[in-house]
């Protein structure tokens, strides 16, 4: 095979055992590899009721075909599991050097599963696996760890856990190299439940390409196209993604409060334009990438921070009431070093402090409390005081105190910085996605806040559910390729099928475009199995009762109507499961009959 | 905002204009918010953009009120218009 080195490595933490694994080719064409191949691969190890937390739950690091390859901005990883946070199949996608280094170690993936009696470290390399104790690296912070690595086997790349992830934090997050993290999800804790503290991998192969020179010439046109992009070629690299947190707060999209209003009136001191003269290009943070997104502080302490990316900005500081910006950049800080999602960390802290200005519970914190919020946030890394409830998300800890509309949250997954009120194809995204509210499954503020008003009206819910169904299953593909979704900006969708086919020499006419279908299918069909419906599709109330700021004052999300629309689309029944025929004609049925799942 | 209280021009009299992303440095004091023009120089959306001397194609995204205008938009004093490039991430 070209592109695939065809096998994977399965891990067995319980008795400290591997083995190699050679996939059969049918996988990787109906799967690709990432994200796709990593759900398929879950099912060979688990049922979907698996729990999360429990040692038979496997984590999956899987890369993809164009991992590792010439392709520019192939560098990225995806790690799948059984979410803590969510309770969904779960997938997460970073940067980095690790995937790249996976497959020059001759893997697509390796799959991990069992337990191990105390924390430990991973080496994977053409010797095999070394299981290697690691209780000194206990409750090491992400930079102490990174050091450690670095300056033991320096040769290797590496991923990581924090204390929030040894502690089990529904939320916790896994870094990838310096600085690259898997956020969401909480798959740190699945690392920390298997006593994994780190995984380190070095390679000593090359990946083969079917057509170096067809690659070579797709190489060659993806990057003058990034070139002529002004956004991938150059705001990007200037400002990373903060740039928008202006717009989306003109536009009335930004949480802000706890999703309270949608507009904050001090965003431009926390914006993207205000924290450039801060910050300085990290230079190189994916393998073989031009656009170069990430920026790091200007620290007068020698110390490496990762400036934030605009999620962070918005929700650690709009969401909670925060307009300092060395403040907001402080507490990004702080969560990329105890290994917490910057998202679910702003949204469980925001819940929390409306019900204490709203007297819902005894707490003395209101938003914009810096400091107070700061000592939150170590508080659920090391899951002491309050912190330990504040662990479990927002919302279990809203549920555990009454008021589960309080948490902003879909399916467990607390929304991102765009508010679903003022961008209803956004609503729906969240809504559907298999992880729950998430806004990378496909990004629908690309289309609704850019493209022509007359064509795509924000505020409706009209004709949304088809440009979704569009974008979900083509993420699905670039998760799975694996190629970084900033460079959809630039680069027309059929392109990516001539990247695919020059890399593995396989013909995907007529073929390339379902398979992201098929992904997002199974995926729903794994989420119905373990007992979710259309009850778990919905936002929370407050987005179709309560009006945002400025433009979105008077929108409401008008759910049902957007979800009939989508299951009808999808051909799936108004319960929200798959329907016999969208099953059958994506080959899902063996794998219906695996699991079991009933089919009307 | 002195010397504005200081004429007999009232808010109507002006466009206020706020440039981001990059697109400050259009402005002559290189300001995002506070740029104001005297409403008689322009007329449209796209009279504000050459005012500035801003390259069409980087005046992408359009906001009145956080509502989303064309450049033909025709102006009537006061308002405050918002102007942002091409932008992406997530």
């Amino acid at each position: 095979m070209y592109g695939w080195t065809g096998k994977i490595l399965e891990i067995s933490l319980n008795d400290k055992s591997y083995q190699e694994k050679n996939l059969s080719k049918s996988y990787y064409l109906k799967y690709l590899g990432g994200r796709g191949l990593g759900v398929r691969l879950f099912l060979e190890q688990a049922d979907p009721e698996v729990q999360p937390l429990a040692a038979e739950n496997p984590v999956i690091f899987a890369a993809g075909p164009l991992t590792g390859t010439v392709i520019p901005s192939s560098g990225r990883l995806a790690v799948i599991s059984k979410s803590p946070q969510t309770g969904t199949i779960f997938d997460s996608n970073a940067g980095g050097f690790w995937g790249a280094e996976l497959k020059k170690a001759g893997y697509d993936g390796v799959v991990i599963q069992g337990e191990l009696d105390q924390l430990s470290r991973l080496e994977i390399d053409s010797d095999g696996v070394r299981f290697i104790e690691a209780t000194e690296l206990k409750n090491n912070k992400a930079g102490l760890t990174w050091d450690y690595l670095n300056k033991t086997i320096p040769e290797y790349r590496h991923i990581y856990i924090g204390p929030a992830g040894e502690n089990l934090v529904r939320f916790s997050s896994i870094t990838v190299g310096k600085s690259r993290n898997f956020g969401r999800g909480g798959l740190g804790s699945i690392l920390g439940s298997k006593n994994i503290k780190a995984i380190s991998i070095k390679g000593d192969k090359e990946v083969r390409i079917y057509n170096q020179e067809q690659a070579l010439k797709i190489r060659d046109k993806a990057a003058d196209w990034l070139e002529e992009n002004p956004v991938t070629s150059n705001s990007m690299n200037r400002y990373g993604t903060s740039i928008l947190l202006n717009l989306i707060n003109e536009a009335g999209v930004l949480p802000t409060r706890n999703f309270q209003e949608t507009q904050f009136a001090s965003a431009d001191k926390i914006s993207g334009e205000s924290l450039e003269s801060k910050t300085v290009s990290s230079k190189s943070s994916c393998y073989n990438c031009p656009i170069i997104c990430s920026r790091k502080l200007k620290t007068s302490d020698g110390q490496d921070k990762s400036s934030p990316e605009y999620e962070s900005l918005g929700l650690l500081g709009a969401n909670l009431g925060i307009d300092d910006l060395d403040k907001v950049n402080e507490l990004n800080h702080l969560c990329n070093q105890l290994g917490l999602d910057t998202i679910s960390t702003s949204s469980v802290i925001a819940a929390y402090i409306e019900m204490a200005e709203k007297s819902l519970i005894d707490a003395d914190i209101s938003f914009g409390d810096g400091k107070k919020i700061e000592d939150l946030i170590n508080m659920i890394g090391s899951r002491e005081g309050i912190g330990n409830e504040l662990a479990e998300g927002a919302k279990e800890f809203a549920i555990s105190k009454g008021h589960p509309e309080l948490a902003m949250q879909v399916k467990g997954l607390d929304l991102p910085a765009f508010d679903p009120r003022g961008m209803k194809g956004q609503a729906l995204g969240y809504m559907t996605s298999n992880r729950g509210a998430c806004h990378i499954r496909a990004n629908m503020m690309n289309l609704e806040i850019f493209a022509d008003q007359e064509k795509i009206d924000r505020y409706s819910e009209e004709g949304k559910a088809a440009l979704l169904i569009e974008q979900q299953d083509f993420n699905a593909i670039l998760d799975s390729l694996i190629v970084c979704k900033f460079t959809m900006l630039a680069l027309a969708a059929g392109f990516y099928q001539e990247m695919l086919e020059s890399v593995t020499g396989e013909n995907f006419d007529g073929k390339f475009f379902e398979i992201g279908s098929r992904i997002w299918n199974l995926e729903r069909m794994i989420n119905v199995k373990a007992g979710f419906n259309r009850g778990d599709d919905y936002l929370p109330e407050r987005f179709s009762s309560q009006g945002g700021s400025g433009p979105s004052k008077d929108s409401l999300v008008d759910q049902d109507k957007l979800l009939d629309e989508y299951y009808d689309l999808r051909g799936w029944s108004r319960s929200g499961r798959p329907g016999e025929k969208i099953i059958a004609n994506l080959n899902l049925r063996e794998i219906a009959h695996k699991i079991e799942l009933d089919i009307q | 905002m002195s010397k504005q209280d200081l004429s007999n021009k009232s808010r109507e009299d002006y466009i206020y204009v706020n440039l981001y992303g990059g697109l400050e440095e259009y402005s002559p004091e290189k300001i995002r918010k506070g740029n104001r023009i005297v409403l008689k120089e322009v007329n449209t959306v796209q009279d504000i953009i050459d005012y500035y001397q801003i390259p069409d194609d980087e005046a992408r995204v359009i906001l009145l009120n956080g509502r989303h205008v064309k450049k033909d938009y025709q102006l009537s004093g006061g308002e405050t218009i918002s102007i942002f490039p091409l932008l992406g991430g997530g």
